[in-house]
């Protein structure tokens, strides 16, 4: 039975699924309401059984089938029969065949609509309860469902007179008209069309998403107060049957697909009406067929809204596309804006400084001199000593010139799509503006992704075009070539191969940088004029202790004696995290050449691991004395649910809970070998900037890696020893 | 309008037409103040004659030799080299800019140790470390760096006895391509011995080895031997890697970058025959960098150097005690530093000149120091103004060795004073007195009356 451990988790995820969500509790809520109408229930839960073992048994990637992804599809179609028609042994046969059809289908959608990276919602289950419905009217035997009417002799069977009393005092409480309409509409989802259903899916939704229920809301007044514009007549029954669709849309759009915050909530509306429109006039050709259009309009307009969506040059801006789906609208935003503040405007390949040592930006972006317009994102970088000269003697010489002749590095790994290597160097105080750019050299690191580096030194440049370059290689030395009146190193990135294109604003990472008197290591960021700025050198030992190998294991043992292993993994999607053999904790992480930052942790939040991920969340293996490492963590991530869910609700607009992190190094560099390194730091949580607890951790690294971990808090005093990794 | 200067009369043939090879006859232009600190006011103070430091030169000579190197090389470390000049105040200056402590005897690590170098920062070094001295920088941590084979025999001793496991670095000599080489010191690399030491310090588990050292000579004039020793130094660190799979933290380069001081006998002046700073980084950097070594394996590169660094921040002044002429007619001038102060005199033409203002007139002088000892001699032959006695003179570069060369010698060690960067001067070491002198001595009872 091992086997089937995914089996429950899937089974309730497939439920909530319809609702995006991947909330235990919220799926098994739906579930039981589908079994007001225990036949529904039945067969609908018949479905899901047969997809997800189709999915298990052809060997579909497990984490999708626990996630519900090709369960939710056939939960509707089989709930959606089961309402239809009669329970018959025709039936079960039809259910388990369109079961599994609707899989196959999932994966054709999942396929052709995963290119353009987008979801593949409902379809399948509105292609396959069309086919059906089309199929059926030649099925003689298959008897048209005479339950809806007898939901009450149902219920009475199912749980006796109180469930009847029950049912009917729920039906009758005197909710506004809208309301009401609301409840039948989020209950038309599942073919559930009563109050008392409804009204519990409604506080799933709840439980499962504050904004997610919020939206809900909003979705569904825009659409009735467009309805009383229109002044289309609705009856509460044909309007509640096609009224999810705003429900579902606004959850989509405002808050699932893309980050909810002001601009997802104007949107709606304006997105509302026009799937209300969508929706009036497709049922108007799917009347001809006699089928219901049911949630034709939601994915059409969801769709469309998406795709359009992926034409812009910035995904970043107004509304912005999630692309790291965490399944509840809350994790995203708490993610999105954290992301956004820790890696600012990110970067998903790195580039760094292309040079040894600490140089000056002589001139940033949208500099004095020649960094404007579509040449704004550039940086000029020079050597300056104490004095702030850039030459020794009198300047008369390029060799004068600190920077003159130093190396260029190759600032990530690339091709080499163009060079110019044969152009003189000026004497100082001359410009080439014949050759504007001198000698210069286009690598290319990604597809629209480009560095280039110019007014290098005559013959200097190494590769060829066409040459492999790996990051920090030397590929030139800086001259003074092209307008260049003093030797400088001009450095851009830019989206296409050409010399003299125009800049992109992408930044530099990992770097630390001198500016109005301040020390700081700068993940990613856009180094200003006139800052000091040098590339991180990583420290072996740090490097060492915090650089997790892939397979390998790390064993702690605890002040408690309890004995803890954690196991270094990466999944389908070459994320990388640390398990926790035990409690199954999942500890992501992101390394790089210079920097260990953890950026997701599911699962016990009283395991080791969490402490361990909230205490080396950020680290730097680039050493330097006193060095203070500063980074904030998601609201969800460190503050409990219930704390957060007033939070929740306000979040799209406003902020008032936060997490703050601080590492804190040696005060003394410590020579080379089997020294000791001693970090140290706090976690603190503030509610309108002000202190509600913190945590205090302490990390011993030694030559051979991490020695020991200390973590502190109102509820814990870990001590652990790691004894292995 | 100022008094003209009293100058005595000479008689110069007048020399027409071309230049001979020796150019120009060029007048010594007189300096008259260190750091904008007149020095005449200084020795006013201090006494003549007198060492001054300038730190501000100090710190900026240094920046300019690191930013040599680390726009080169991306983990760069500089020792500083405490034979050259181990005057706290100099040696503080270094760690204070970042230097750690190069030593080569129990003493100079004491002296560190002292000053307040951790431990495991200082760099030994040398073919004289005891047993105790051995013992001393285990337990600290220090980076020793082994000489030969009978010392390595003594840390394996050790470290059966010491918990603190030894931190070792061999030295290598090799051909450079330079003469003389230096093949005294270290483990010799083309005879294979070298590999030899590095095996066996591999097979003892209780070693770290952490690093190469290399010294290959003083007063290098040529880049390119700096070049080759890297690259030898750098083939030891892959055939380790690739033998031991063992991956060494750093490479430790030694010093002996030439100063800008002319040599004696040179043909042309040091100033213009001197590699820079960057031109020595640009051969060890390219050597390392083009060397088989891993990318992510790159060493630390250690330098070590001290005269290069301090040469130029010291000045001698003093005062003319008399003129003569010799008995080929040469003129003569007696100054009141000799070699047992001015040691360098021996290797250079040092860079004498006048404090006053002088006229451009010069005679071919030479320049004797104080001492009753035929060889105190500053100059042999210089174009030198007519300076009279109770005139002022300042030797330039006399920063490196001078300071730990000294011999207290007919006469007492002067003051030593630093200017430090805003233009203060602080006396840094006291001049000898009797009582100095005569506070190490004991003189037996029998001894202690006489009866002339």
């Amino acid at each position: 039975m091992k086997n089937l451990a995914w089996f429950p988790e899937a089974l309730f995820n497939s439920y909530a699924q319809v609702f995006f969500s991947n909330n235990k509790w919220f799926g098994i809520i739906l579930l039981l309401l589908t079994f007001v109408d225990f036949y529904v229930g039945i067969f609908g839960l018949i479905s899901v059984t047969t997809a997800l073992f189709t999915g298990y048994f052809i060997g579909l990637y497990e984490n999708n089938i626990r996630q519900g992804y090709y369960g939710f599809n056939s939960l509707l179609v089989g709930v959606g029969l089961s309402i239809y028609f009669q329970p018959s042994l025709l039936l079960l046969v039809l259910v388990i065949i369109s079961g599994m059809l609707t899989v196959f289908l999932s994966l054709a959608f999942e396929g052709i609509l995963g290119k353009y990276g987008l979801p593949f919602l409902s379809l399948p289950f509105i292609l396959v309860f069309w086919i059906l419905r089309l199929a059926t009217r030649e099925f003689e035997t298959l008897g048209l469902s005479e339950r809806g009417v007898y939901v009450l002799n149902e219920l009475y069977l199912l749980g006796g007179k109180n469930l009847v009393t029950m049912y009917e005092w729920w039906n009758q409480i005197p909710f506004h008209t809208s309301l009401k309409t609301y409840f039948l509409s989020i209950g038309a989802i599942f073919f559930q069309q009563n109050v008392f259903s409804g009204f519990f899916a409604a506080l799933g939704l709840l439980i499962y998403s504050r904004i997610g229920f919020t939206l809900s809301l909003f979705g569904f007044y825009i659409a009735y107060l467009f309805y009383i514009l229109l002044g289309v007549p609705f009856s509460e029954v044909s309007y509640s049957y096609i009224g999810f669709n705003y429900i579902l849309t606004a959850i989509a759009l405002g808050g699932y697909f893309i980050i909810p915050n002001k601009s997802s909530y104007t949107s709606l509306l304006f997105i509302i009406p026009i799937t209300a429109v969508v929706g009036i006039s497709l049922q108007q050709v799917f009347n001809l067929f006699y089928l219901p259009v049911h949630s034709f309009p939601f994915n059409v307009t969801v769709l469309l809204i998406l795709y359009g969506l992926k034409f812009r040059v910035d995904n970043r801006i107004g509304l912005s596309t999630v692309f790291w789906q965490q399944q509840s609208p809350e994790k995203n935003l708490y993610n999105f804006l954290n992301f956004q503040e820790r890696f600012g405007k990110g970067s998903p390949l790195p580039i760094y400084l292309p040079f040894f040592g600490e140089w000056t930006v002589t001139q940033g972006h949208n500099g004095n001199y020649t960094h404007k317009d579509e040449w704004r994102h550039a940086w000029d970088f020079e050597i300056q000593d104490d004095q702030g000269k850039t030459f020794q003697e009198n300047g008369d010489f390029a060799s004068d010139y600190y920077c003159f002749d130093k190396n260029v590095l190759a600032p990530a790994d690339g091709v080499v799509e163009a060079l110019v290597n044969d152009i003189e160097d000026n004497a100082i105080g001359n410009r080439n503006l014949d050759k504007n750019w001198g000698n210069t050299l286009v690598i290319k690191h990604s597809e629209f992704l480009f560095s280039k580096l110019s007014h290098l030194k005559k013959g200097s440049i190494l590769p060829k075009v066409g040459d492999k370059v790996a990051k920090g290689e030397i590929i030139a030395k800086v001259g003074n070539s092209g307008n260049s009146a003093y030797p400088h190193l001009h450095f851009q990135l830019q989206a296409t191969p050409f010399i003299g294109s125009k800049t992109i604003d992408y930044p530099i990472s990992d770097f630390w940088m001198k500016n109005e008197e301040k020390e700081t290591l700068e993940a990613v960021g856009n180094p200003p004029m006139p800052a000091k700025v040098s590339t991180l050198t990583p420290n072996p030992q740090l490097k060492k202790a915090f650089s997790f190998v892939i397979g390998n294991q790390i064993q702690w043992e605890t002040n408690t004696g309890e004995k803890v292993i954690w196991e270094v993994k990466r999944d389908y999607l070459l994320n990388t995290y640390l398990e926790c053999k035990d409690t199954e904790s999942k500890a992501f992480y992101k390394l790089d050449e210079g920097t260990l930052h953890f950026i997701h942790f599911v699962g016990d939040r009283k395991s080791l691991l969490y402490q361990f991920y909230l205490a080396a969340y950020k680290i730097s293996f680039g050493y330097s004395n006193k060095l203070l490492l500063k980074d904030s963590f998601p609201v969800n991530m460190i503050f409990n649910p219930h704390r957060i869910f007033l939070q929740d609700i306000i979040a799209p607009f406003y902020q008032y809970l936060k997490g703050e992190y601080l590492l804190s190094y040696p005060d003394k560099a410590r020579g080379l070998g089997q020294q000791n390194i001693v970090l140290n730091g706090k976690v603190t949580n503030l509610a309108f900037g002000k202190e509600i607890e913190h945590a205090e951790f302490l990390f011993q690294i030694g030559a051979s890696g991490l020695q020991s971990f200390q973590f502190k808090n109102k509820h814990f005093q870990t001590q652990a020893k790691c004894t292995g990794s | 309008m100022t008094k003209l200067i009293f100058e005595r009369p000479i008689i110069q043939r007048i020399n027409a037409g071309l230049p001979s090879k020796y150019g120009m006859a060029h007048k010594l232009e007189p300096i008259s103040h260190i750091d904008n600190v007149s020095i005449k006011s200084l020795m006013d103070s201090y006494g003549s004659p007198l060492f001054i430091i300038s730190e501000s030169t100090i710190r900026k000579t240094y920046k300019n030799a690191f930013r040599a190197f680390s726009s080169r090389y991306p983990k760069v470390q500089f020792a500083w080299s405490y034979k050259t000049n181990y005057l706290n105040a100099v040696c503080n200056v270094f760690h204070q800019e970042g230097s750690w402590a190069e030593v080569v005897s129990g003493f100079e690590y004491d002296k560190a140790i002292a000053n307040g170098v951790p431990g495991e920062l200082i760099i030994f070094n040398g073919p004289d470390k005891s047993r105790q001295d051995l013992e001393k920088a285990i337990k600290n941590g220090s980076l020793i760096h082994i000489d030969h084979f009978d010392e390595l025999y003594e840390i394996i001793s050790l470290s059966k006895e010491i918990e603190e496991r030894p931190k070792v670095a061999i030295r290598v000599n090799m051909d450079t391509g330079i003469y003389p080489r230096w093949d005294r010191f270290g483990f010799n690399y083309e005879n294979g011995e070298a590999w030899d030491a590095l095996n066996r310090i591999m097979a003892n588990k209780k070693l770290d080895l952490l690093g190469l050292h290399t010294h290959i000579g003083t007063y290098m004039m040529s880049t390119d031997a700096y070049k080759i020793a890297a690259t030898k130094l750098a083939s030891l660190a892959v055939r380790l890697e690739q033998k031991h799979g063992h991956v060494l933290q750093y490479i430790d380069m030694g010093g002996g970058f030439a100063s800008k001081n002319t040599l004696r006998g040179a043909y042309y002046p040091g100033t213009d025959t001197t590699p820079s700073f960057d031109d020595f980084a640009e051969a060890i950097t390219s050597a390392f960098m083009s060397s088989e070594i891993k990318p992510d394996n790159l060493p630390l590169l250690i330098l070590e150097n001290g005269r290069a660094l301090i040469d130029d921040a010291g000045y001698l002044a003093g005062t003319v005690l008399a003129n003569k002429r010799l008995a080929d007619g040469r003129r003569a001038t007696i100054i009141d530093a000799g070699v047992n102060i001015l040691f360098t005199a021996f290797w250079y033409e040092h860079d004498i000149r006048p404090v006053e203002p002088v006229s451009e007139q010069t005679e071919d002088t030479t320049i004797y120091g104080p001492l009753c000892m035929n060889i105190d001699v500053i100059r042999g032959n210089v174009m030198f103004p007519l300076l009279k006695k109770g005139d002022h003179y300042v030797i330039r570069r006399v920063g490196a060795y001078n300071n730990t060369q000294w011999l207290q010698f007919i006469s007492m060690r002067p003051n030593v004073v630093m200017i430090d960067s805003k233009g203060e001067p602080h006396l840094i070491r006291k001049n000898e007195t009797l009582e100095t002198i005569n506070s190490q001595e004991l003189t037996p009872e029998h001894l202690k009356n006489f009866d002339l």
